[in-house]
């Protein structure tokens, strides 16, 4: 990967390593100047192994999800690279004829090759152009009656193929490309395997011409020229000469291929360079000019403008950049520029402007733009290297993303476990600490100290995380191999960067250092005489200067850096601790000098120094409100200045449609989390009511806490839309998603440890029945309970990973729908096929007739067949003014009356059956029923309508589902394929669901009456894909092989539903494979919690443990106590988690229910019980040891032990 | 109310510790008896091992060589499951540090050994009630030991030694951690306690004080009883004339 967040990796790699060096450097000064707290500190590591390596341990765990899901995305990512680099090989850069190839000739001669080679000619950063034809067509081997359909014939010029010469044979030698004779062929080792050839052996290829024979005269990796396209791995490389004679082609070429200098991998700036001065080369300048002359008049302009205004350059998407910004500020040139041309060949901003100009209404205008438009670019060129490695990229760092976001659940845990394991580590030594502090240390000593400690132990735990984070990505790519299997096509290999692991480490160790600062900071907080007493305290409530002395502080800290020098200038008598302060103040106030300086002299702006001044006025004003913060605390905590702030915040995230304008800004973050401040608020304000009643604290306490957590609860529960009556539909990020968990867990935690004696009433009345344990659970449940904010932290963690199991475990299985029912997908068709548009099928039952009885009309119940037709559209009464992508599926008779697709939507003026709206189609040319994603609203696959590249409407509610009044909308060829000026109106009547005809792939498909076809083009349109229903129960997949056999001439490719939903299963099973087995290592982060708890309570309590023994416990009564500790929190925990995690799963169902028919909620009951099993069980084998440990105790020992 | 027959007996116990290198002889060959309700002080400097002999004779710690006999009863014979059972049932403990269950109240700590020998939680709470009144804490049942005076927690510690009535009450410098007021009020309710009960007491001391009271003084130097006192004939009086 490349980019994470956004953020180049290396960039990100330098600035994590640089600061995790800074943060090391800057504690080994403090530390070096104050041996004595380090000494004290570090000795206390050795002190007890098992405990430091159990710390370490649990502090390990963090860095080790990091470096697993960057270790995945690694993999995926340079997985696809290689897939990438495999096909397109030497190739960097193709021109190709702008015109596809039903609408017009996508072929061009000789001279276009000439001036490719003239422009390329001396420039170094080329080192091979070659024009070839590429043709997917059928081959077949007659010897062993395999074919297939459609392979990617490829005609190479012997003559210049330096630069593309890395073809390589199976045992790893360069293939001799120069002795391919006109009866010879080099086939792959996939369509080697396709039909079974080896060398020597002849094959058949079907062409619109005829069948020829060719000799294999040499079987090549599937590589570079020979490594097919992205989709299809099988290609057979023939001379060139032969296939544009098979092809009637003589002269001719459909693609011309630049090589830059480098073999496979290349300079990507040299490639996009390249690329683009190819591009300007190819462009009509003449036509140029004229575009330019007639966008550079002010009514253009101006409309050009305000499209700008309103989309904000609508174009962003990954790959196409804001070109229209850029041709909008080019056009204010006098003359054409480069630049222009470049953003004039944009096909997306040129389907812009065309809708802009539309909107102008000027059919003179329009007119003349026409030509100019479709006679820009001679030849495209495109780097297709570096987009493969984009999409690679995209692809890697998504894969990334969506493991960091369900990862940061257990990120969060895993910091809950180094918060917790040092609060313990703290409460063991909180008598050592006390008289620490009694013989004089200050507080910032303590926080020292155990900062020295806690960073020791965190580089090791980042180095043991990174390691263990590796090894387990390793068996999770190897899990995820196994069950994708080995595919010809795509290769999943392992892999990892070094700036990957680099992150890993310092971002682990950085998180882990902060959570051991901020534990540090809480624990130095202790109460000297309580400390040395050795009295339990878990937290000591900091003691809250008086209102005065805290806004002495705040406005102190208005001086930033000056209060710094004063402050530290004052201490100078004492021995140490003045002089480094000092430095850093004074280097403080220059940098912010400096900073103000650069304010007014604005051309020091990007380089890292003044970042780094930047940084100095962010740290004052950081200083400065976490003062004031402490100024307002004592009043926040009272509950009422919470009432106003939490409402200003919920008003300000609503929708501006609902809420006050100005104010409102459409943030689900913000509604939330100005919700929660005022449910807060009153909780607080309630238990200040009940202190006023005079009503004791133990059930202020409760009544309060209770309300606020079931508050919370409840209000966290709701349907994502619940609220939308009020706010408006509130958009958010995965932020919500992240934030929604968190609160709920802690809401529900809270509520049950404010509850805790409820729950032990109830289990003692359950065990308590049985005699002989009354004693254990007694204790069992006393301990806890007495530590509850150390219980609360475990019971916390544990819920949070058994709620991101849940909900995972939930959204893998509403995908089921297919499986059960693939008439959702197939409309009722078992096998749909492509065939060759150059070899239509005139007559599907005379070749069936003729197939020597392989198969025959009477096998298939219903035989239909369909054309797609790339076109533009936009809905006619829209502000959407532009034209955007759609396909036409113009559907026969038979397609139409048989399919049996569910609708969404319908116009009941047509029908109220599905039957009903298909009839009409069929009978009318004016309606078309539109696929599900055309009115989706995306709430899981971002984007909305009006945005991007794809036709959308706007008029029809996806979320209203049923009956409708039909929408018109305007369908037009796309531009420059020769059919200007053609424009059709259709009646929208019907909306499929979103799972109809997926596997069709399409993005925006309008199903129509083939009548269309007449219209949408100046040439005729013949079917070329076919839809098989088959009549009894033979096998679909070996059927789908059948027809591609007798419709070989006509090369055909078919595909068995059941096929595609076995293959999808299984690709989606893989995927949860590897997710479930990472989200897994949460699961241990939680376990491992409950040992590191049961651990330290082993030691911290073995004079009770003594005690109780002496009482006459016996040894096995104290390891069920145990036990039953880890068990209750391990029980309790999968409750929450499951119980959460049902609810969250079901209201994620309901949003995706509300766009997609058919997905059904199951709660995978097998699953859960697999999860709460293991997460049990460990926990319990987890405390085993423990438990042990404690039993073998003797009184005596333990009763010494002090 | 006392008796001539030995509820507890040693013969020839010895205990060796052994730290790294060093070997320390606790006990080097000690016996004595205990009669049925006599109140014994065990005395010596520090390190005589006076400590070590309550753990051994009480079954908290094994011995390495000699037999201790409770009621009859051979320890070295008894399963540590069975010896735990003779404790909650028989024993009741009182230590220098107190060693409440910080957890628990102070009613919740003296029901303890009562629940573990089978009482009914309501019988649990009503006898645990009834020994913090008899300590004189019956005002303070709800309380955590960390709410609780020096004296007072050895108090309750006392009510839960007490808990089940046991035949025997072993103290490890039961006043070791109180000033002389409180240690002198312990003592008055252990005499009393002793008096009126007819339970046996053990105690190990440091305080002459502590040892005046009691009927008998058996006097230790580095593991070995130099002086046994005699339980017939020894009195208060005449172990406070030794004081």
């Amino acid at each position: 990967m490349e980019k994470l967040f956004g953020i180049e990796m290396d960039v990100l790699a330098g600035i994590l390593a640089a600061g995790t060096v800074s943060v090391i450097g800057v504690i080994l000064l403090l530390a070096l100047r104050n041996r004595v707290l380090l000494k004290l500190a570090v000795r206390n590591i050795p002190r007890r192994k098992a405990q430091s390596v159990l710390i370490v341990v649990g502090l390990m765990l963090s860095t080790t999800i990091i470096m697993s899901a960057l270790a995945i995305g690694d993999s995926v990512s340079s997985s696809i690279r290689t897939t990438v680099l495999d096909a397109v090989g030497e190739t960097d850069v193709q021109l190709e004829s702008p015109i596809e190839a039903r609408f017009g000739d996508n072929y061009f001669d000789a001279s276009m090759v000439d001036r490719v080679r003239d422009e390329t000619a001396g420039d170094s950063r080329v080192d091979g152009v070659t024009p070839l034809i590429r043709e997917t067509l059928p081959v077949l081997n007659e010897a062993t009656d395999k074919t297939n359909a459609g392979t990617f014939v490829v005609g190479i010029d012997t003559g210049s193929l330096d630069g593309f010469r890395e073809i390589r044979d199976l045992d790893g030698n360069l293939a001799d490309l120069n002795a391919v004779d006109p009866d010879e062929a080099i086939i792959n080792k996939a369509l080697a395997e396709d039909l079974e050839a080896e060398a020597g052996d002849t094959v058949t290829l079907v062409a619109p011409s005829g069948r020829t024979e060719y000799t294999v005269i040499e079987i090549v990796e599937n590589k570079g020229l020979a490594g097919g396209d992205g989709e299809t791995r099988s290609s057979m490389l023939l001379d060139i000469g032969t296939i544009q004679e098979v092809l009637h082609r003589a002269g001719q070429y459909n693609s011309i291929e630049v090589s830059v200098t480098g073999g496979r991998r290349v300079d990507e700036q040299d490639s996009d360079d390249l690329a683009e001065d190819l591009q300007l080369a190819f462009i009509n300048r003449e036509a140029a000019q004229t575009l330019f002359d007639a966008l550079k008049t002010p009514v253009v302009m101006e409309g050009l403008q305000a499209e700008l205004d309103e989309s904000g350059g609508a174009a962003a998407g990954p790959f196409a950049s804001d070109t229209l910004e850029e041709l909008v500020t080019e056009l204010e040139n006098d003359e054409v520029t480069d630049e222009f041309l470049i953003a004039s060949t944009n096909t997306l901003t040129l389907a812009i402007v065309s809708g802009v100009i539309d909107e102008i209404g000027d059919p003179r205008l329009a007119q003349s733009l026409l030509l100019p438009m479709s006679q820009l670019v001679e030849l495209q060129s495109t780097a297709i290297k570096n987009f493969g490695l984009d999409i690679a990229e995209i692809v890697g760092s998504q894969i990334t993303l969506i493991f960091s976001i369900f990862g940061s659940f257990s990120i969060i845990v895993g910091l809950l476990l180094i918060f917790l394991v040092f609060v313990m580590l703290a409460a063991a030594r909180t008598t050592e600490m006390g008289i620490i502090r009694a013989v004089g240390t200050k507080r910032r000593m303590l926080v020292q100290m155990f900062t020295y400690e806690g960073i020791v132990y965190s580089i090791g735990a980042a180095a043991l995380g990174t390691v263990l984070g590796l090894i387990a990505s390793v068996a999770l790519v190897q899990i995820m191999i196994g069950a994708l299997g080995s595919e010809d096509d795509f290769t999943f290999t392992y892999n990892v960067t070094l700036q990957s692991i680099v992150i890993a480490f310092c971002a682990g160790l950085f998180l882990t250092a902060i959570t051991v600062a901020f534990s540090a900071y809480r624990v130095s907080k202790l109460n000297i005489v309580v400390a040395i007493r050795g009295l339990g305290q878990e937290f000591v409530k900091d003691e809250t200067p008086v209102a005065g002395k805290r806004l002495r502080t705040a406005l102190r800290w208005l001086g930033g850096p000056i209060t710094q020098i004063i402050d530290s200038w004052r201490k100078r008598r004492a021995r140490f601790g003045w002089k480094l302060p000092l430095a850093i103040g004074i280097g403080w106030l220059l940098m912010v000098v400096q900073n103000v300086a650069a304010i007014a002299a604005p051309d020091v702006e990007d380089s890292v120094v003044a970042q780094a001044i930047t940084a100095a006025i962010v740290y004052w004003l950081a200083v400065f409100v976490w003062k004031v913060y402490k100024l307002v605390q004592p009043w926040l905590a009272s509950g009422w200045p919470l009432l106003p702030i939490g409402l200003l915040m919920a008003l300000s995230g609503f929708h501006p449609d609902k809420g006050i304008e100005g104010l409102a800004s459409d943030n689900a973050a913000l509604f939330t989390g100005g919700t929660t401040m005022l449910i807060i608020a009153v909780g607080l304000l309630v238990r200040r009511l009940m202190d006023r009643r005079g009503y004791r604290e133990e059930p202020q306490k409760r009544v309060s806490m209770t309300f606020i957590g079931l508050g919370m609860l409840i209000f966290w529960a709701l349907p994502f839309d619940a609220l939308d009556w009020l706010t408006g539909e509130l958009s958010s990020g995965v932020e919500m998603f992240l934030l929604s968990g968190v609160s709920l867990v802690a809401a529900a935690v809270w509520v049950v440890m404010h509850n805790a004696d409820v729950i032990v009433w109830v289990v003692s009345k359950l065990i308590g029945g049985f005699g002989s344990l009354r004693p254990v659970v007694k204790m069992a449940i006393a301990y806890p309970m007495a530590a509850r904010f150390r219980t609360g932290l475990t019971l916390a963690m544990f819920s949070l990973v058994i709620f991101t199991l849940m909900i995972f475990a939930i959204l893998s299985n509403l995908g089921n729908a297919i499986e059960d029912e693939p008439d959702l997908v197939s409309g009722g068709f078992n096998i749909r096929a492509e065939i060759d548009p150059e070899l239509p099928i005139g007559d599907i039952d005379g070749v069936l007739a003729a197939s020597g009885g392989r198969l025959s009309a009477s096998d298939f119940s219903a035989i239909s067949s369909q054309a797609l037709v790339q076109v533009e559209a936009r809905e006619s009464d829209s502000d959407e003014l532009v034209f955007k992508g759609a396909r036409i599926i113009a559907s026969d008779d038979v397609w139409l009356n048989t399919n049996n697709f569910k609708l969404t939507h319908w116009d009941p003026a047509y029908g109220d059956a599905p039957a009903e709206i298909w009839a009409a189609v069929a009978a009318d040319p004016g309606l078309a029923v539109v696929a599900g994603n055309i009115v989706s609203s995306d709430d899981f696959g971002g984007g909305e309508p009006g945005f991007g590249t794809t036709f959308r409407m706007s008029g029809i509610d996806s979320d209203l589902k049923g009956e409708f009044e039909g929408v018109g909308i305007t369908i037009r060829p796309p531009i420059g394929q020769g059919s200007s000026g053609i424009s059709l109106d259709r009646t929208v009547i019907g909306v499929m669901d979103e799972f109809a005809d997926a596997f069709e792939l399409g993005s925006a498909d309008i199903y129509m009456n083939p009548a269309v076809l007449n219209e949408i083009s100046k040439r005729p349109i013949e079917f070329s894909n076919h839809k098989f229903q088959i009549a009894g129960d033979q096998d679909s997949e070996e059927m789908a092989r059948l027809l591609e056999t007798v419709f070989i001439d006509h090369g055909m490719t078919a595909r068995a539903t059941e096929e595609d939903i076995r293959e999808n299963q299984a690709q989606n099973n893989a995927f949860n494979q590897l997710f479930q087995g990472f989200i897994g290592l949460g699961l241990l982060v939680g376990v491992a919690a409950l040992g590191v708890v049961s651990f330290r309570a082993v030691v911290e309590r073995r004079q009770s443990i003594g005690m109780m023994r002496a009482l006459g416990y016996k040894g096995r009564m104290i390891q069920i106590q145990f036990l039953m500790e880890s068990g209750v929190v391990a029980i309790l925990g999968s409750a929450i988690g499951i119980g959460l995690g049902a609810l969250i799963g079901w209201n994620i169902f309901n949003a995706i229910n509300a766009d997609v028919e058919g997905v059904k909620f199951v709660i995978p009951w097998m699953n859960v019980t697999i999860i709460v099993l293991v997460a049990v069980v460990f926990s319990l084998l987890n405390t085993v040891l423990p438990a042990r440990q404690a039993s073998a105790i003797t009184p005596t020992e333990a009763l010494r032990y002090e | 109310m006392r008796s001539v027959e030995p509820i507890i007996s040693a013969i020839g116990v010895s205990k060796t510790y052994r730290s790294r290198d060093v070997i320390v002889n606790a006990l080097n060959d000690v016996s004595f008896e205990v009669m049925r309700g006599e109140m014994v002080a065990v005395m010596g400097p520090s390190g005589s091992g006076k400590t070590t002999l309550l753990n051994c004779m009480s079954g908290l710690d094994s011995i390495d060589a000699g037999d201790v006999s409770i009621a009859g009863q051979l320890l070295r014979t008894m399963s540590d499951d069975k010896l735990s059972d003779y404790r909650a049932s028989a024993m009741g403990f009182v230590f220098q540090a107190y060693n409440l269950l910080p957890v628990l109240t102070a009613q919740e700590n003296v029901e303890l050994p009562l629940i573990l020998a089978g009482n009914a939680q309501k019988i649990a709470r009503e006898k645990a009630v009834e020994k913090l009144e008899l300590v004189g804490l019956g005002d303070r049942v709800d309380h955590l030991p960390a709410e609780l005076s020096g004296g007072q927690q050895q108090r309750v510690a006392i009510a839960r030694a007490l808990a089940n009535d046991p035949a025997i009450v072993w103290g490890d410098e039961p006043t070791g951690n109180l000033d002389s007021t409180n240690a002198g009020e312990i003592m008055d309710l252990l005499t009393r306690l002793n008096k009126e009960n007819g339970q046996t007491f053990v105690l190990v001391t440091h305080s002459e004080e502590v040892g005046s009271m009691a009927d008998r003084v058996v006097r230790m130097t580095d593991g070995v009883v130099v002086s046994n006192g005699n339980a017939a004939a020894t009195t208060s009086t005449s172990i406070s004339s030794e004081s």
